[in-house]
C-alpha cells in the first residue's frame, strides 16, 4: 500500500558512511576490471586518445582504413592495428523528478538520488566530465560539467536541492535532450518511466537511439507498483496529475494488473535491446550495492575507466 | 394473519448478517497511486456523487434485507386468510374409502381423488405445531396414520387410500375419530365423504367439519339385490331374483336394460324403467350346468356409479333333496310311504327312512318328517314336516286324540300357499287324529270342523308343516292325488326357506365380509373391461377379506361370490346447500387471501432481477 513513508533525509543520504561506501564500491569496481583485463578489450565508444596496443590479422569484416600498409609492405599479409582508447568522455546522470518518483513511495526518491549521487562519483573519480540533468515536464537547465574528486560536494548539492513534482514528458523530454557531439559519453537515464499512457515511454526510447553516447536507462519502481496491495473499493488518485479514478479491486483484477505490468516492462525491455541500450530495472528493495556493481558490470565504458 | 411454520421466524435473526456488513462495510479507500496509466486497463470508471453511491449502498442493503425477510416468511408460511383455524391441537381426517367414492365428475375426477386433492390443499394451512390423524373407512374404520406432526408421512400415507367396493359404515368410524380426537384435544374432526352426518344425531361438542363431495347431480341405477337357488327337483334349473333400484337424488327417470348372460352367452334380458327413488324386482329361471357363470350386466345411459351394475355368480351345486322320514315301525303308514316313493321316483329325493332310534341323525338333511313321533328335543337347524303328532313339542302344541274324528271335509284357510299348490282340497275327507294350537306366525290351512287339520308357517326362521291327521284313516285322501302333492310341497317349501341346505354351495358374501377359509392360496375371478381376469393371492391367514366384487375359490375348495348390493350405497345422494355448510371452510385460497408463498417466490425473484440488474448490467457498487 502506498503511504509516504518516513525515510531518510537528505543529510542521512550523503553522509560520510554513504561515501565511503561509494569508494569502497569503487575499489571493488577496479579490482573486478584488472581480474577481466585479459587481451583484446575493445569498446563501442571511441575517446579522444589512442595508445597502440597489438596487431591482429585482417578480416572482410575490419576496416580497411585499419591496415597498417607498412607492415603489409614488409611481410606482404595484410595487418590491422589494434588501439587501446585512453577514454575521456562525459558521463551525463538524467534524473526524473516528477511527483511519481517520490510519491507516494519515497524509496523511489531516494534510490534515485542515490544513484545520481554515485554514478557522479564513479565520473568524477574517473576523471570524466559530469553533467547533471533534472526531467519533469521538460528537461532542466543543466549545471556546468563537474570534472574532479573536488567537485562532488557540488553534486551532492545539486542532489539536496533538486525538488520533486509535477508532470513527466517523457517524449517531450527524451526529445529535446541532445547533447552535443562535443559532450560525447555515457547517458544514464534514472526514472520510473511512467508517462501519460503506457506505450509513452516505449515510444519516446526511440529518441535515446539518436543520443551521442553510451545510453544506460535504469527504471526505478516500488515493489507496490508491482504487486499492488488492493482489495476491494478504492479511490485512486494520481500523484502526477491528481486525477481521480474509483474502482472495485478484485483479485481477478490484480492478477490482470500484473500481467499488464510485466507487459509494459517488457516492452521497454525489448524497446532498448532493439536499439542497443542498456536497461536495468532498479527495485528499491533490492540491495544498492548489489544493483549498482550489476549495472557497471554490463560492459559499460564507466566501470573501464581509470 | 398466521404463521403455519413459525418456527422458521428464528432465521430472522440472519437479518444481523447484512445489517452488521451494512454497518460494519468496508469503507471506500483512497490511494495515491505514481500513476493510473494500468488502472485504467482494468475497468471502466465509475465516477458517482457521493449521494448516489450511498443510495446505491442503501438500496443493496435494503434488497438484501426483502430478500431475507421474504425468505423467512415464506418459509414460515404466512397467510393471511380469514379462514377460522380454530385453536385445535388435533385435526383427525374420516376418509371415506367406500364404493361410491368411484363417482366421477365431468373432468373424471373420481370422490376420493377430489378428497385428497382438497385436503392437500388444505392442510398446507394448518399450523405445523397441529397434529394430524388419518381414518379411512368402508365398513368399518381403519387408523391409517396416528396423530402425526410429519405432514410428509400423512402426506404419503393420504396417497395410499384407494376406493374399496365395500358399502360405507360411518357410525363406527366417526366413534374412532371421536377416540383419537379425545386425546390430544381440542381436535376437529374433518369428514370427507359424498354423504354427510346428520349434526343432530351428533350433539357433541366436537367439532365437526363436513367435506361434502356428493356431486350436484348424480344419476345412479343398480342392482341392489340378488339371490339365485336351484329349483328344487328340477335338474340345473335355477331361480334368481335380482332389484334394480334408481337413487333418490337422481334428476330424471331412467330407462335401462339388465342382460343375463350364462358361461359368457346372452340368455335373456329384461328392460325397465324407474323413476327417482324407486326399485323393481325380476324373477326369472335360468338353466345350465352347475358351476356356470352367471353375470348380471345392468345398462344405462346414465349412469355414474358402475360398480353396482353386474353381479357375477357361479350358478350353484343342484343336489337332489335329502330328506329324513322319522316314524315307529308300527305307524308306518304304507299311503305316506307311497307318497314320498312317489316323489323320489324323479330323482330329485332322496329319502333316508329311520325309527326313532336314528334320532339324531349321523348325517345333515335338508328336512326332516316326524310321522307319529316327536323327539324330545325340538331341531332348530332343519324344516319339520310333522304329521300326526302325539304331544306337544316346540312350536307344536298338540294332543292325540283318543278317538280319531272323522270330517266330510276340510275349509281352506289360504289356498294361495305354496302347500296347497295344486291340491284339490274339495274333495278331501280327512280323519283328525290330533288337535293343535295355530298360535304364532303357524297359518291354519285346513280346518275341520272348529279345528286346524293342516298348518304351515315359520317358527324362529325355521319352516314347519304341521298334519293333524293321520292318512291310513283319512277314507278319501289316501287314494286321491292330493296327498302326494300335499307332502311334495310340504317338503318343497320347507326347503325353500332353508337357503343353507345341503348342496348348495356357492356361498354369498357381501364386499367387506370377513370369511373363514382354508387352504394355500385363493383365485379371484373378476369381470373387468369386458373379460374375465383370475388373480391368484397367497393366503396369509384363515380369514380373507371381501375386498372386490367377483367370484372366488381357494385351493382347498372353498368358494364363494362377493358382491356390493347394497341400497344405501347406490342410493347416491347429491350436494345439498345444507350439506355443504362447510364448503367455505375448505376452500382453497390463494394469493393474498391465502397462502402467500408464490407471491414472497415471486418477490425473492424480482429482487435477485432488479439486484442481477443492478449489480451486473448497470455495474452499481
Amino acid at each position: 500500500m502506498p503511504t509516504d513513508q518516513p525515510t531518510q533525509t537528505e543529510d542521512e543520504i550523503f553522509d560520510a558512511e554513504f561515501l565511503d561506501r561509494l569508494r569502497a564500491l569503487f575499489l571493488r569496481l577496479r579490482k573486478r576490471k584488472q581480474l577481466k583485463k585479459k587481451g583484446i578489450q575493445s569498446t563501442p565508444a571511441s575517446g579522444f586518445t589512442r595508445e597502440f596496443k597489438d596487431y591482429r590479422n585482417y578480416t572482410a569484416k575490419d576496416d580497411y582504413r585499419a591496415i597498417d600498409w607498412r607492415l603489409y609492405a614488409r611481410l606482404d599479409r595484410l595487418f590491422i592495428r589494434l588501439y587501446e582508447e585512453i577514454q575521456e568522455f562525459h558521463v551525463h546522470i538524467v534524473v526524473d523528478t516528477s511527483a511519481s518518483m517520490a510519491e507516494p513511495f519515497a524509496d523511489k526518491r531516494i534510490t534515485s538520488l542515490k544513484l545520481a549521487v554515485a554514478l557522479s562519483y564513479m565520473g568524477l573519480v574517473g576523471n570524466h566530465r559530469v553533467s547533471l540533468y533534472e526531467i519533469g515536464e521538460q528537461v532542466g537547465d543543466p549545471p556546468p560539467p563537474l570534472k574532479g574528486l573536488g567537485n562532488l560536494q557540488r553534486v551532492l548539492d545539486f542532489a539536496r536541492n533538486l525538488e520533486f513534482g509535477g508532470i513527466t514528458d517523457l517524449e517531450k523530454c527524451f526529445r529535446e535532450f541532445q547533447p552535443s557531439r562535443r559532450r560525447y559519453g555515457i547517458i544514464f537515464v534514472i526514472s520510473d518511466l511512467y508517462g501519460k499512457s503506457v506505450d509513452e515511454a516505449k515510444e519516446a526510447i526511440h529518441h535515446a537511439s539518436g543520443w551521442p553516447g553510451e545510453v544506460h536507462f535504469i527504471q526505478v519502481h516500488h515493489p507496490w507498483e508491482e504487486k499492488p496491495d488492493l482489495d476491494g473499493e478504492i479511490e485512486l488518485i494520481d500523484v502526477e496529475t491528481q486525477e481521480q479514478r474509483r474502482l472495485w479491486f478484485t483479485p481477478r483484477d490484480r492478477k490482470r494488473y500484473e500481467a499488464r505490468y510485466q507487459e509494459f516492462i517488457h516492452d521497454i525491455e525489448y524497446a532498448c535491446q532493439s536499439r542497443q541500450i542498456d536497461y536495468q530495472r532498479w527495485r528499491t528493495d533490492y540491495p544498492f550495492d548489489e544493483l549498482f556493481l550489476d549495472l557497471l558490470s554490463r560492459g559499460s565504458a564507466l566501470s573501464s575507466g581509470s | 394473519m398466521q404463521f403455519l411454520s413459525p418456527s422458521f421466524l428464528y432465521l430472522l435473526l440472519l437479518g444481523i448478517i447484512p445489517v452488521m456488513l451494512y454497518l460494519f462495510r468496508r469503507k471506500s479507500k483512497t490511494v495515491n497511486v505514481s500513476t493510473l496509466v494500468f488502472f485504467k486497463t482494468l475497468a471502466r470508471e465509475h465516477q458517482e456523487s457521493a449521494w448516489l453511491r450511498r443510495l446505491k449502498k442503501w438500496l443493496s442493503f435494503l434488497l438484501t434485507a426483502i430478500v431475507l425477510v421474504a425468505a423467512v416468511i415464506a418459509l414460515a408460511r404466512m397467510v393471511l386468510s380469514g379462514r377460522d383455524n380454530g385453536d385445535f391441537r388435533t385435526v383427525v381426517i374420516l376418509l371415506d374409502r367406500s364404493a361410491s367414492m368411484a363417482v366421477e365428475n365431468e373432468e373424471g375426477e373420481t370422490r376420493l381423488a377430489e378428497a385428497k386433492r382438497i385436503l392437500y390443499e388444505r392442510l398446507k394451512d394448518i399450523p405445523e405445531e397441529v397434529g394430524v390423524a388419518l381414518i379411512a373407512y368402508d365398513d368399518r374404520p381403519e387408523i391409517v396414520q396416528p396423530r402425526t406432526l410429519k405432514r410428509r408421512e400423512l402426506i404419503s400415507r393420504l396417497e395410499s387410500v384407494r376406493i374399496r367396493p365395500i358399502a360405507d359404515k360411518a357410525g363406527a368410524a366417526l366413534e374412532s375419530a371421536k377416540s383419537i380426537a379425545s386425546l390430544e384435544p381440542p381436535a376437529v374432526i374433518w369428514h370427507a365423504s359424498d354423504s354427510v352426518f346428520d349434526r343432530d344425531a351428533n350433539p357433541d361438542s366436537l367439532e365437526l367439519r363436513e367435506l361434502n363431495l356428493a356431486l350436484d347431480e348424480v344419476s345412479n341405477p343398480g342392482i341392489t339385490a340378488f339371490q339365485i337357488r336351484p329349483v328344487t327337483m328340477e335338474y340345473s334349473q335355477y331361480d334368481a331374483y335380482v332389484q334394480v333400484s334408481l337413487n333418490e337424488a337422481a334428476p330424471a327417470p331412467i330407462k335401462g336394460r339388465l342382460n343375463v348372460n350364462i358361461g359368457g352367452m346372452p340368455s335373456q334380458f329384461r328392460e325397465f324403467e324407474l323413476d327417482p327413488g324407486e326399485d323393481s324386482g325380476f324373477t326369472f329361471k335360468v338353466g345350465g350346468s352347475q358351476n356356470q357363470m352367471l353375470r348380471l350386466e345392468l345398462n344405462c345411459e346414465d349412469d355414474d356409479f358402475p360398480l353396482d351394475n353386474q353381479v357375477l355368480v357361479p350358478l350353484p351345486d343342484s343336489s337332489p333333496v335329502l330328506a329324513a322320514w322319522i316314524r315307529p315301525d308300527e305307524t308306518e303308514d304304507p299311503f305316506t310311504r307311497f307318497a314320498l316313493s312317489a316323489i323320489q321316483e324323479d330323482g330329485n329325493l332322496e329319502l333316508l327312512k329311520g325309527t326313532p332310534d336314528a334320532w339324531p341323525l349321523s348325517e345333515p338333511v335338508d328336512a326332516v318328517i316326524f310321522d307319529g313321533w316327536l323327539p324330545d328335543e325340538w331341531p332348530e337347524n332343519m324344516p319339520v314336516v310333522v304329521i300326526n303328532p302325539p304331544g306337544s313339542l316346540g312350536p307344536v302344541l298338540a294332543a292325540q286324540l283318543e278317538d280319531p274324528v272323522p270330517y266330510d271335509s276340510v275349509r281352506v284357510g289360504n289356498e294361495q300357499h305354496p302347500v296347497l299348490f295344486r291340491v284339490t282340497s274339495s274333495r278331501v275327507a280327512v280323519t283328525a287324529t290330533a288337535v293343535f294350537q295355530t298360535e304364532g306366525s303357524l297359518e291354519p290351512l285346513w280346518i275341520a270342523g272348529n279345528e286346524p287339520v293342516l298348518a304351515a308357517g315359520e317358527y324362529k326362521g325355521q319352516r314347519v308343516v304341521v298334519m293333524g291327521f293321520s292318512p291310513g284313516i283319512s277314507e278319501q285322501l289316501p287314494l286321491t292325488s292330493a296327498f302326494p302333492l300335499l307332502v311334495g310341497n310340504s317338503l318343497l317349501w320347507c326347503i325353500d326357506g332353508n337357503g343353507d341346505r345341503a348342496g348348495n354351495s356357492v356361498s354369498q358374501y357381501s364386499a367387506g365380509e370377513f370369511v373363514p377359509v382354508d387352504g394355500e392360496s385363493i383365485t379371484w375371478s373378476e369381470w373387468r373391461d369386458g373379460e374375465m381376469r383370475e388373480q391368484r393371492i397367497p393366503l396369509k391367514s384363515n380369514l380373507v377379506e371381501m375386498d372386490r366384487i367377483g367370484v372366488w375359490k381357494t385351493d382347498s375348495g372353498n368358494k364363494g361370490t362377493s358382491h356390493l348390493l347394497s341400497a344405501a350405497e347406490s342410493n347416491i345422494s347429491a350436494k345439498s346447500e345444507e350439506a355443504d355448510s362447510d364448503a367455505e371452510y375448505f376452500k382453497v385460497k390463494e394469493g393474498v387471501a391465502g397462502n402467500l408463498k408464490n407471491i414472497l417466490l415471486a418477490v425473492i425473484l424480482l429482487v435477485l432481477i432488479v439486484e442481477s440488474l443492478l449489480f451486473h448490467r448497470f455495474a452499481v457498487y
